[in-house]
């Protein structure tokens, strides 16, 4: 969940950020490589902290890194039409490039239970209950419903940004008020934070979390829309917009 | 249409964490331009971003911004 430490030098600095973001986008737009290094300037660490999060290993976010900037180049003049916020392309690419490898990698063999993400073994396992045998049909199982369950978003999200991207003043006015917001959000219950982390930088669905803590699908479905609703109501408290967006 | 039930479902939508099923429905949704839940995707895609930043930002290697350079003065 958000700490203190990364909310960034001052509030207001986010919010220019952003702003000046979208003016680096229209000269990106025209291939204009400075842009894209000032881009790297200013977004690379936030992407970075986030791509470490979720693979770990230096090299692997490096590369993922890599990944989302060369889509960036390639895509500028699709992303500048959609008058969306770049902020927001950036970071949920980020993710779900990340998120893709990340399941790619488990795939190969490392077992989503060995993850850094999860206290990993459901109860069962852990109490030598599941045979070896079972345990690998689950994996199995787990695999092909998290590329499945992810091809629907990843599809979505690259076909239609237009559809999902916030307005650029919408995220400005996230990122002037992110402390806020951050410790608003470090009230959410812990069971809950725990879940939705594990959907947040494990890639979990939502049964695989039952599986990963042990717990019915249905407890943990109702704790994650919980938490959604909790946070839901902070951000518009937060930032006033009760009325605005509805 | 009611689309009631998907008020709760945006976020976890976005996230991947949706059921197949789930996934489909609202994918489907979105595509006859309800206007309510068109709102709805942009604030659940606020909301991911502001919980994707809650990561410490890490400063990537000198050769990494280098590579990528060339990489895309090359294409």
């Amino acid at each position: 969940m958000p700490t203190e430490a990364n909310t960034g030098s001052s509030k207001s600095s986010g919010a220019s950020q952003e702003l000046r973001a979208e003016e680096l986008l229209g000269r990106l737009a025209d291939r204009d490589v400075e842009a894209l290094e000032s881009l790297y300037e200013d977004f690379a660490p936030k992407l970075m902290g986030l791509l470490m999060r979720i693979l770990s290993a230096r090299p692997d976010a490096e590369s993922a890194l890599q990944e989302v900037f060369v889509r960036l180049w390639k895509e500028a003049p699709g992303i500048a039409q959609t008058k969306g916020s770049l902020a927001a392309w950036l970071v949920l690419t980020a993710r779900h490039i990340a998120l893709k490898r990340l399941r790619a990698q488990r795939t190969v063999g490392a077992r989503p239970t060995q993850s850094r993400h999860g206290q990993g073994r459901t109860k069962e396992e852990k109490a030598g209950g599941k045979s070896a045998v079972s345990a690998r049909k689950e994996d199995k199982l787990r695999e092909r419903r998290s590329t499945k369950g992810d091809s629907e978003t990843l599809l979505f999200l690259a076909a239609s940004p237009q559809v999902w991207m916030p307005r650029a003043e919408d995220i400005a006015l996230v990122d002037a008020r992110m402390g806020l917001l951050q410790r608003a959000f470090n009230q959410m219950p812990k069971p809950q934070r725990h879940a939705l982390e594990l959907a947040l930088f494990g890639g979990y669905t939502e049964s695989e979390i039952a599986e990963q803590l042990g717990e019915p699908l249905g407890r943990v479905n109702a704790g994650l829309r919980a938490a959604f609703t909790f946070l839901r109501h902070r951000q518009h408290a937060v930032l006033g917009t009760w009325t605005a967006d509805i | 249409m009611d689309c009631r039930h998907l008020e709760d479902v945006y976020e976890l939508f976005l996230l991947g964490a949706l059921s197949d099923e789930g996934s489909l429905e609202l994918r489907e949704h979105l595509n006859q331009s309800c206007e309510h839940c068109l709102v709805r995707v942009k604030e659940a895609a606020r909301t991911v971003y502001l919980l994707s930043l809650s990561a410490r930002p890490v400063s990537p290697g000198p050769k990494a911004k280098a590579d990528l350079l060339r990489l895309v003065k090359n294409k």
